[in-house]
């Protein structure tokens, strides 16, 4: 029985340890890569960042202030584009020559923001970010205004994304694990002028509704 | 001398004293009559300098407003709630003149509880949290804790009650970041710098 039994268990061991050594692909902002991908929201959750805990603000999708339009109707024409610079720590958003907005942003301390050209694939409202590990381990619900991008063969899968950011206002400076941090303002304001134009809660990019470019360049000053 | 001598010699010097007079008043320089008001100790007419910074998520506006006062400037920031409008008065302080204050670019924290405030005063740069309670001093006890340390700035906040702190090591190179603890007041020294 015990000669049985003693290479079904080894082999299990062996199974563990190797899902243990086997390294996952880095994702900037999901320990299941999936997660993240999907409209979560959490009202009253907390999460960790810093090694501190936070309750999340809340979000309440039924409440959609229509935007002020104190100087009338947008006019601009053109494509899209969105600049991040990582060197100053800036976005800039233009609709073919005209200025849409500037912020000051916060990107990759933990893990770099990658630099090149880039796409939105995907806008969702609100949803849950993990990762990192140990000191540096960060547990977020209801991340507001997320608008994931791909390109410069980053895969669409690896998370990383422009988003508002509740946990810290140290704008100007790097403090994301890769993705773009932005104030809440400033990323619902994008969200809400960005392609594909939003549709519901989750919106994804299609041929014939192609997402926003990004542009994003520079060093970070880390 | 007969007595018409004498009221002819009081007569002449009547009329001496009479031309002198008429003289004096003719020969002083005519001055002006101004038909306006007097002046009134008004209060210039200046719009006050203000500046405002918004909170990261959009649910308050800090504004500092500056006057120039008979001792300098005076210094008084309010907060605006942008739902209601209600405006509360958080910080109000006089300084002499080539003291400046002014509202950092992250000077809410994220949970819009605290504010953080700069004050420059010939080349000194020092910063303090405002709280409930009152003002909180950065600099101040930063120097006297870490004397061989500076502190060059104060970015913003890592988290819903830690400021950034950098410093800068006493030959000039680089020095660690720190956390500032509110409303405890401690600091916390950090293994990776903020820049």
């Amino acid at each position: 029985m015990a000669k049985k039994i003693i290479p079904f268990f080894v082999l299990t061991l062996g199974l563990i340890a190797l899902t243990f050594l086997i390294k996952k692909p880095y994702c900037a902002n999901s320990i299941s890569c999936k997660e993240s991908f999907n409209l979560k929201i959490e009202n009253g959750a907390t999460g960790v960042f810093d090694g501190q805990k936070i309750t999340a603000p809340s979000v309440d999708l039924a409440k959609k202030e229509p935007a002020t339009k104190v100087l009338g109707e947008a006019t601009a024409t053109g494509q899209k584009h969105i600049y991040v610079n990582l060197t100053t720590q800036t976005l800039t958003a233009y609709q073919g020559n005209t200025l849409f907005m500037t912020a000051l942003v916060s990107t990759g301390k933990w893990h770099p923001t990658p630099t090149g050209d880039f796409k939105i694939w995907e806008k969702i409202r609100a949803t849950r970010m993990t990762g990192g590990e140990g000191a540096d381990f960060y547990d977020l619900p209801n991340v507001p205004y997320v608008m994931f991008f791909g390109g410069s063969g980053v895969p669409d899968g690896d998370g990383f994304s422009l988003h508002g950011a509740y946990w810290h206002d140290n704008f100007g400076h790097p403090m994301s694990h890769g993705c773009v941090n932005m104030r809440i303002v400033d990323a619902e304001k994008l969200y809400d002028w960005a392609d594909p134009p939003t549709n519901g809660n989750t919106t994804l990019s299609s041929t014939g509704s192609p997402g926003t470019e990004i542009t994003i360049y520079g060093q970070a000053p880390l | 001398m007969g007595k018409h001598h004498y009221k002819l010699l009081i007569l002449i010097f009547v009329l001496i004293l009479a031309f002198g007079l008429l003289f004096m008043k003719l020969s002083a320089k005519p001055q002006k009559i101004d038909s306006s008001p007097p002046p009134m100790p008004v209060a210039e007419a200046q719009a006050p300098d203000l500046t405002s910074v918004g909170s990261p998520d959009g649910e308050a506006t800090l504004t500092m407003k500056k006057e120039k006062v008979q001792d300098g400037t005076m210094y008084t920031f309010f907060t605006t709630d942008s739902v209601t409008g209600n405006q509360n008065i958080v910080f109000t302080e006089t300084v002499s003149s080539g003291d400046t204050l002014s509202i950092p670019a992250n000077t809410f924290s994220p949970d819009d509880k605290y504010i953080f405030l700069k004050e420059e005063n010939l080349g000194q740069t020092d910063f303090f949290v405002i709280t409930k309670s009152g003002a909180l001093d950065i600099s101040r006890p930063f120097a006297t804790k870490y004397p061989n340390l500076k502190l060059t700035d104060v970015t913003g906040w890592g988290g819903m009650a830690l400021l950034v702190v950098n410093t800068n090591k006493a030959d000039g190179t680089l020095g660690p970041s720190f956390w500032f603890e509110v409303p405890g007041g401690g600091f916390i020294q950090l293994a990776d710098r903020f820049n």
